[in-house]
């Protein structure tokens, strides 16, 4: 990722070397008031990319999020947390999925129903160093 | 399942806490009767000479407290919060109480090749019997599906602590060779069998070294201990194995040298008695 | 060094054919081993022996009283909470997936029971919504039940199951960590194993330990 020159330049213009894929926003009831958006990131460029937020008009809160896990499933009180996450590194090469089963990216404090599938729900994902991706997420169903 | 498995342990316990001993009778029964097995003999033959080495009791004794370690400790219930512990204890199993056991065996124990025993034994310390074992074990149980199981599931949870355990008696057995009556295997083949016998584990833990994404879905989204994520708990996994494949490959490797010396002095010396 | 007897060497191929011989002993007396403790092969970690599914009372999404005791239904039964963005609507859509494999016979004998642990948030109206999206089939209603404080610590404590709330500074938006597993209930009342969340993707085997359970 090379810096630009001027300052000025648009934000736009400092795509980072990212390929996404798999990218959708969960249906939720519409009573909800959380949702997640799940992709795969792979960085595509020579140098280490950190994803520092996420951010979308369908979600006043937009945060980067783990899921933790406690004790053995079965013979111990296992509890599932969420725990917020300042960032994810991604090194040339790497891959990162983001599903319901571990990491997401938590919309939270909807502005509007998720509950129809066919609705497109802008992300906007940010990266150390002011790259920024934009990204048109669909909607659909937990599959 | 029930309120007395709820571990209690925190997010960063420290070793005292995860060593802290539990109960479960049918396993302190068995390590108990271990220990009577060879202690009361041990102290029996004390009495009268000294062919029994009082260090080979305290390495057997030793092997019975790693053993009561491994599997009736606290860290027993922290399985899904670290991998690495996990592995861990997997590997204390396999490749530190089975040392400990077999050296702690004395030299005068017969065993005849005819015998019941003899045979049963003859069998499943042929080199090649126990290296079958030792690999189906460490390749069919670290494929996700077997390994998730052990995980998740009561059942296989109890089994696969118990064949690492008796994969590493087969296979330090063999490489020790402590009941020559039935082990007629030449130094340069235990050489060559420590070395194949490591290979398994050391390609497992290449795999876990460099992989880049968490292999078993039991721990993908795992809160894990010390706060480790669980690629990095699988990549300490990958080094806990390593380096407990280690001693059996170095052991290999002078066994190997011991071998090409004897080949080579065989050449100008007369063949010396046995 | 005393001399031992000589030893016989086994020829290269008979090793090599007890080495086939102990392999297939091997994953034979495991598979034989799983076998004894479970006839039945179930995917989920099982009560053995069964346990009684505790009974517990509440009111269901329509704010009817409600009461779980046996039923003869085979009941699916999940503690979780409305907020969830991740777990809790993996779970339900995919036990509502299993439910639609089975049998129309089938799926008039099961239900699916989400029990909240944020009955603060949870009223009658919301869970409502909540098991009425991910619920997809009107003939097997999906029931979404609010248990009140302090009852509701007590019913979770007699399932094994854990929550508490994530701590993020407001009293009005917080997450919750809970235990994720789904317990299976049988008909005659008999808590008879769960599956953790992710298993619940593997769609056939879950529907085959509900189809063992029901028999």
């Amino acid at each position: 990722m090379k810096m630009p020159a001027a300052s000025a330049r648009m934000a736009t213009q400092l795509a980072p070397s990212v390929q996404v894929s798999g990218l959708y926003v969960a249906a939720v009831p519409s009573v909800a008031t959380e949702s997640a958006a799940y992709l795969t990131l792979k960085n595509t460029g020579k140098t280490a990319l950190i994803l520092t937020g996420v951010s979308s008009p369908a979600a006043r809160v937009g945060m980067l999020m783990t899921m933790k896990r406690m004790g053995a499933p079965g013979n111990a009180l296992d509890m599932t947390a969420m725990k917020m996450v300042t960032d994810f590194a991604l090194r040339p090469g790497q891959s990162l999925t983001f599903a319901p089963s571990g990491a997401h990216l938590m919309l939270s404090r909807l502005t509007g129903p998720l509950s129809v599938v066919g609705q497109t729900v802008p992300i906007t994902l940010n990266f150390r160093g002011g790259a920024v991706l934009r990204l048109a997420a669909p909607v659909r169903r937990l599959q | 399942m029930t309120g007395d498995a709820v571990s209690g342990l925190g997010l960063a316990p420290s070793l005292g806490q995860l060593l802290a001993l539990r109960f479960d009778p049918l396993m302190w029964l068995l390590i108990l009767g271990l220990a009577a097995a060879y202690f009361a003999p041990f102290f029996r033959s004390r009495r009268t000479s000294t062919t029994w080495p009082v260090w080979r009791a305290v390495l057997f004794g030793l092997g019975l407290v790693c053993l009561l370690l491994a599997t009736q400790s606290r860290a027993v219930t922290v399985t899904q919060a670290s991998m690495a512990l996990y592995m861990g204890r997997l590997m204390v199993l396999a490749e530190l109480v089975p040392p400990l056991l077999v050296l702690g065996l004395p030299l005068h124990l017969k065993l005849s090749q005819s015998s019941w025993p003899g045979r049963a034994l003859g069998f499943i310390l042929d080199p090649w019997v126990a290296l079958a074992l030792w690999s189906a074990i460490i390749i069919f149980w670290n494929v996700p599906a077997g390994f998730n199981a052990s995980i998740v599931t009561n059942t296989a949870g109890a089994l696969l602590p118990a064949l690492y355990l008796i994969g590493g008696m087969l296979v330090w057995t063999v490489v020790l060779r402590p009941l020559p009556g039935i082990q007629g295997r030449s130094m340069g083949n235990r050489g060559w069998f420590g070395l194949l016998s490591s290979l398994p584990m050391m390609a497992v833990a290449a795999v876990w070294l460099y992989s880049p994404s968490v292999l078993y879905s039991p721990y993908v989204g795992a809160l894990c201990l010390w706060n480790l994520t669980p690629l990095q708990n699988q990549a300490i996994s990958g080094w806990i194995m390593a380096l407990a494949g280690l001693p059996t490959m170095s052991l290999a490797f002078v066994q190997l040298f011991a071998w090409l010396i004897e080949l080579a002095d065989s050449g100008t010396q007369p063949p010396s008695a046995t | 060094m005393q001399d031992s007897p000589p030893i016989t060497v086994r020829p290269w191929y008979v090793s090599l054919i007890f080495a086939l011989i102990a392999v297939a002993a091997l994953l034979g007396g495991v598979w034989l081993y799983a076998r004894i403790q479970n006839p039945f092969p179930y995917y989920g970690t099982t009560y053995t022996p069964p346990q009684t599914a505790p009974a517990f009372s509440g009111s269901d999404q329509d704010s009817r009283a409600y009461t779980f005791a046996p039923q003869g239904k085979t009941t699916a039964l999940f503690f979780g909470f409305t907020h969830c963005p991740t777990i809790c609507p993996l779970t339900l859509t995919y036990l509502d997936k299993v439910r639609g494999r089975l049998s129309p016979a089938q799926q008039k004998d099961f239900q699916i029971v989400f029990v909240s642990i944020d009955p603060e948030r949870d009223s009658p109206a919301q869970l409502k919504s909540y098991v009425g999206f991910f619920g997809t089939s009107p003939a097997s209603k999906m029931l979404g039940v609010n248990v009140p404080e302090p009852q509701l610590a007590a019913v979770a404590r007699s399932y094994g199951a854990g929550y508490s709330r994530a701590d993020t500074g407001s009293k009005t938006e917080y997450q919750m960590n809970h235990t994720t597993a789904t317990y299976l209930i049988d008909r005659r009342g008999q808590l008879r194993l769960l599956w953790d969340y992710t298993q619940l993707s593997n769609l056939e085997r879950v529907q085959a330990d509900i189809q063992e359970v029901m028999r």
